[in-house]
């Protein structure tokens, strides 16, 4: 067992590549409530579905370690072959500790998991989730993050996919003290489709890091992926993405994009879409752009008779819109929108 | 096909393939070896050696006391890893710091040069416009060469003619002598002693290099161009090269490599510092073509080099463009500093990979000023096993207001044991700022092949259109003098081969 004093240095660290704009160790006080605690979260599963806890499957990561090490057993859910429960899994109560959660697909399995992340003040939250997709199966993963402004939050899921498995996710985070959340998508067969976008709207201090890794060694994989983020006041918004494509892995067809507006002097942007590819015949592309709302179109506008705070609401809007625009579930789309514009209204004070 | 060993496509023709394969290693046409006397430093690397190396330039104190600073913090600092180019570990006691060719009393004239020198003019490919210049052929475009034959400048040419401009082109070891203050004032002021691991070597063991300085509101009147060529076996090369453009000056200096075949693998560590004032601009291009190593990926040279230009005043602006296609290893990232309002950085690279190079090269952009612009484009093709990275960096400071920034990099992989990679950061402190980057990485389109094909186009002459449109961004931004070798070198690789 690692000590208190101990897991403060086990925490990941600016010097750390892929944590350079998240320094979770410095972002953690000493006894921060529920650096060495297991969470104690509520599944509210669908009909059929059960919690089993046990063993689960192990990570790689740092945090996962952690988890690992303070959450003990692992919160389990299993789909048998050719099931498609009808409701969503329902996961919340995320509030403070360590947690892990494993779920696992099978053969032409279908499942729909809804997260709400939500601290307290000060709380430190650490989740380590293993997805295993079989063959066929299909996952579609919501989640929705609002943390205070002073809890830090980790959330990590790893997800291994067969062949022909397609995996949907969409992210709208509202930010805290320290927000990451990390994808890890590995492709262990062919034609894995995936699509994984992603919004982030911060505010005050507040800090989002979306980052995600994908790992393809099969052909014929297609993924999307579009992160889009609004920053204003203070707040630091953090995309890093990663295709690596291996060489087996022909015909990919991989778009990987991340979109911010900044709407403050202090606010700050940092972005890293990367590409590691070993195959000749793909098309991988990313794009990735950086601004503030567009003046002509608010001046037009405004020219209209649309107040200014109400112009830039709209603008704002009809860019982050696109992300949830794939989305199936339209009452869980329309929800989303709703915390959207409400968060609008609040920044942009009408 | 016929090939045993790459898998290629059908959108690639064949001649395209041979082209590419005739850039290998075995067939290298500037593998040559000239047996000229050298005077040579002992092996490794210590206290010594740096006083030795400045004995023997007859260096003044100052230079001295740099050399050993920057050696001690040298010694303290560890060689970064983080690049993706992987190569055995490098004995820096196992080499010579230094080596010149012996010289005979004052080499002036170019009959005074030894004629086995020439003759290496001759097999570098000098004998383009640059040899008549140095033949003293009347009417001879004005090309000043300043040839850095291993370590210490041979033959300096129009520097009377550049001096009526109050121009000053001279190596480095002369710049220290004949111009102390300038040197002093701006060595190191851009790529501080310490600025990393090869930079500080550098520092420390550095021999000669090329100075350049344009005075306020010159002109410079013709192409300033140095020759840089490692010769010795087993000589790590470290130049420096120091070019200083005052206010509302202009400059334009090309830089071109290639070396001779060994066994031995080479250190080539060179720093370029460039310190652009009001108005001014300097525009750097590079065409290199060292050893890559043989088919084997045994020797070749490792290119560690640290290049970069400080926008110092309003207005200025630099300009980068680089042809890569040699070396075992590269690893250089030339960046702008753009600290005066409304400067302009611009980098255009092609960077061609072969055989077993690897190359992890790229830019950044460091947005200071208000309305300073950058512009990147980058292409990089990799064959056989190599692979290749664009690493590159955009930031602007929160004072940076309208600050702009379009990246643009594009990868082709051409067989199935390379790889292409990109790996861009991006970090924006202010809303005003604007960035926009995009990266491909992808095959030639079958649509526009089509569409070429469809008007009466063979299909090699579609590629070669489409390949043409592609290279001409970063080629036309050679100067006249450098496009025909720098067309060779790339045109043969480049063809058929990128989307």
């Amino acid at each position: 067992m690692v000590g208190v004093m101990n897991i403060i240095n086990q925490l990941p660290h600016r010097r750390m590549e892929a944590w350079k704009w998240t320094d979770v160790s410095r972002a953690v006080p000493e006894g921060m409530p529920g650096l060495s605690l297991a969470m104690a979260p509520r599944f509210t599963p669908p009909a059929g579905i059960s919690v089993m806890q046990g063993e689960g499957a192990t990570s790689d990561t740092v945090m996962g370690k952690l988890a690992a090490n303070f959450a003990g057993q692992s919160w389990n859910f299993h789909v048998p072959a050719n099931t498609h429960p009808a409701d969503s899994l329902l996961i919340e109560n995320l509030i403070s500790g360590h947690g892990r959660i494993t779920i696992k697909l099978e053969k032409g399995a279908s499942l729909t998991v809804v997260e709400h992340h939500k601290g307290a003040d000060k709380s430190f939250a650490n989740i380590d989730m293993q997805i295993h997709l079989a063959e066929g199966a299909k996952l579609t993963r919501i989640l929705v993050h609002d943390d205070p402004e002073t809890a830090t939050r980790i959330s990590t899921a790893s997800l291994t996919a067969e062949k022909d498995t397609k995996f949907e996710q969409y992210v709208l985070s509202f930010g805290g003290a320290l927000f990451r959340l990390e994808t890890r998508l590995y492709g262990k067969g062919e034609g894995i489709e995936a699509h994984m976008n992603g919004a982030y709207l911060l505010s005050g201090d507040k800090h989002t890091d979306m980052t995600s890794h994908t790992e393809l060694s099969h052909p014929n994989c297609h993924i999307r992926q579009s992160v889009k983020g609004v920053v204003t006041d203070k707040a630091r918004g953090v995309f890093q993405g990663k295709f690596h494509v291996e060489k087996e892995a022909q015909h990919t067809d991989a778009e990987m994009r991340h979109d911010a507006l900044m709407l403050s002097d202090r606010a700050q942007i940092r972005s890293k879409p990367e590409l590691e590819i070993y195959a000749d015949d793909v098309a991988c592309a990313h794009g990735n752009t950086i601004g503030a709302l567009d003046e002509s179109a608010l001046f037009y506008m405004r020219q209209r008779g649309i107040p200014l705070a109400q112009a830039k609401a709209l603008l704002t809007e009809a860019f982050l819109a696109s992300v949830f625009d794939d989305m199936a579930d339209e009452d869980m789309k329309a929800s989303l929108m709703k915390q959207i514009n409400q968060w609008l209204e609040a920044s942009y004070g009408f | 096909m016929s090939s045993n060993d790459v898998n290629i496509k059908d959108s690639i023709d064949a001649q395209t393939v041979e082209g590419v394969r005739a850039l290998e290693a075995d067939k290298y046409k500037y593998g040559f070896d000239s047996d000229i006397e050298q005077e040579f430093a002992p092996k490794g690397l210590n206290e010594d050696i740096v006083r030795f190396i400045s004995a023997k330039k007859d260096e003044p104190e100052w230079l001295l006391d740099w050399r050993l600073e920057a050696y001690r913090r040298w010694l303290t600092l560890k060689e970064p890893d983080w690049a993706m180019v992987d190569y055995p570990e490098i004995d820096f006691q196992d080499m010579y710091y230094y080596a010149s060719p012996v010289k005979k009393e004052g080499p002036k004239s170019l009959d005074e040069v030894d004629p086995e020198i020439l003759e290496i003019y001759n097999k570098l490919g000098i004998s383009l416009k640059e040899q008549e210049v140095l033949a003293g052929v009347e009417g001879a475009p004005r090309v000043a060469v300043d040839a850095v034959f291993d370590s210490v400048s041979v033959v300096t040419t129009f520097k009377d003619e550049l001096a009526k401009h109050g121009v000053i082109f001279c190596s480095f070891s002369e710049a220290v002598k004949d111009h102390p203050d300038l040197v002093r004032k701006y060595m190191g002021s851009v790529v501080p002693v310490t600025d990393n691991y090869y930079a500080t070597l550098n520092n420390a063991v550095f021999s000669d290099g090329s100075f350049v300085y344009i005075p306020p509101g010159v002109r410079c009147p013709m192409e300033l161009s140095t020759y840089f060529r490692m010769n010795a076996q087993g000589t790590g090369q470290f130049e420096r090269t120091l070019i200083i453009a005052d206010k509302g000056s202009y400059v334009s200096y090309l830089e071109g490599c290639t070396a001779p075949m060994r066994d031995e693998n080479q250190l080539h560590a060179a720093i370029v510092e460039i310190i652009v004032h009001e108005d001014a601009e300097v525009k750097y291009s590079t065409v290199q073509n060292w050893w890559p190593g043989d088919s084997e990926g045994k020797g070749g040279v490792y290119n560690f080099v640290t290049k970069r230009a400080d926008c110092r005043g309003a207005n200025s602006k630099v300009s980068w463009t680089q042809v890569e296609t040699g070396s075992a290893v590269t690893w250089k990232y030339p960046s702008c500093i753009l600290r005066g309002d409304n400067s302009q950085g611009e980098f255009y690279s092609i960077a061609i990979t072969n055989g077993h190079q690897q190359a992890d090269t790229g830019t950044k952009m460091i947005h200071l000023g208000k309305n300073t612009k950058s512009r990147v484009i980058s292409k990089g093709i990799s064959a056989g096993k190599s692979n290749s990275t664009y690493r590159g960096l955009v930031s602007a400071h929160r004072k940076a207001t309208g600050a702009r920034n379009f990246t643009q990099c594009d990868s082709l992989l051409i067989g199935n044991d390379c790889g292409a990679h990109t790996v861009p950061y991006v970090e924006s402190d202010t809303p005003s700022a604007q960035f926009e980057h995009e990266a491909t990485t992808s095959k030639l389109s079958d649509d526009q092949l089509f569409y070429c094909r469809q008007r009466g186009l063979s299909e090699e002459d579609a590629v070669a259109l489409l390949v043409n449109g592609f290279c001409r961004d970063v080629l036309q931004k050679l100067p006249m003098e450098f496009a025909v070798e720098a067309q060779k070198l790339v045109a043969i690789s480049l063809e058929g081969s990128v989307g």
